[in-house]
């Protein structure tokens, strides 16, 4: 990992379209501003994670889809703004 | 939407599944709410993603328009929102991920997971709270 040391106010390019600027220092948070072309997504890592474990327990928990369907049958009759969820599509 | 099976490309795969770009959408109950997606390359990954739309009537979902260009969608119209499913044997436990919709060009088959800057927006939001089912 390539380390630097920026102060406030300072920047980092990213090749040439990314600017990744350190707006302020206080205590033990650090601001950053980032200006990045559009079509580059910028994630929170630790929210990263969890979109990816999000995913996979997902993935786990799919065996179940006939029961859901059930419960969807059952919901709908109980429901009145699910009851007419066919002429919305 | 009209087929119960339509096969839809994520050209940037889903996170945190190692299951290619290509996969089945399919709805087994053509007038309920859940989608399963199948994973072309491994049969055995399959993630259940529901409409939002009768659960939580005032999801709304703005996407950054380079996000909607990169799975070619010029009319909003042509987006369809789903949500990521955690089942559980217990109902009130089953969980969507609004914070990271599952956005598909219907007409060109593409899809995309979007990661939301919407801090209001949970990743394990029950999928009932929001109903009178309990």
């Amino acid at each position: 990992m390539l380390i630097l040391s920026r102060k406030q106010g300072e920047s980092i390019m990213l090749g040439d379209g990314i600017e990744v600027t350190v707006v302020e220092v206080k205590g033990d948070q650090v601001r950053i501003g980032i200006q990045a072309p559009s079509d580059v997504s910028i994630f929170r890592k630790e929210i990263y994670l969890e979109i990816q474990s999000e995913n996979r327990h997902a993935v786990q928990s799919a065996r179940d889809i006939d029961k859901l369907n059930q419960v969807w049958e059952t919901l709908r009759g109980k429901l009145p703004e699910l009851k007419n969820y066919n002429e919305q599509n | 939407m009209n087929e119960n099976k339509y096969i839809v490309k994520f050209p940037e795969g889903l996170p945190g599944i190692e299951a290619g770009h290509d996969f089945q959408l399919f709805l087994p109950d053509p007038e309920g709410p859940f989608f399963e997606l199948k994973s072309l390359k491994n049969e055995a990954i399959t993630l259940v993603l529901t409409d939002p739309r009768p659960f939580f009537p005032h999801y709304r979902v703005e996407l950054p328009i380079a996000e909607l260009e990169s799975i070619g969608i010029t009319d909003e119209k042509a987006a369809r929102i789903l949500v990521v499913t955690v089942l559980s044997d217990d109902v009130a436990r089953i969980t969507v991920n609004l914070l990271a919709p599952v956005v598909i060009n219907i007409e060109k088959g593409l899809g995309k997971q979007v990661l939301l800057n919407n801090a209001e927006y949970g990743v394990r939001h029950p999928l009932f709270s929001g109903t009178a089912f309990r």
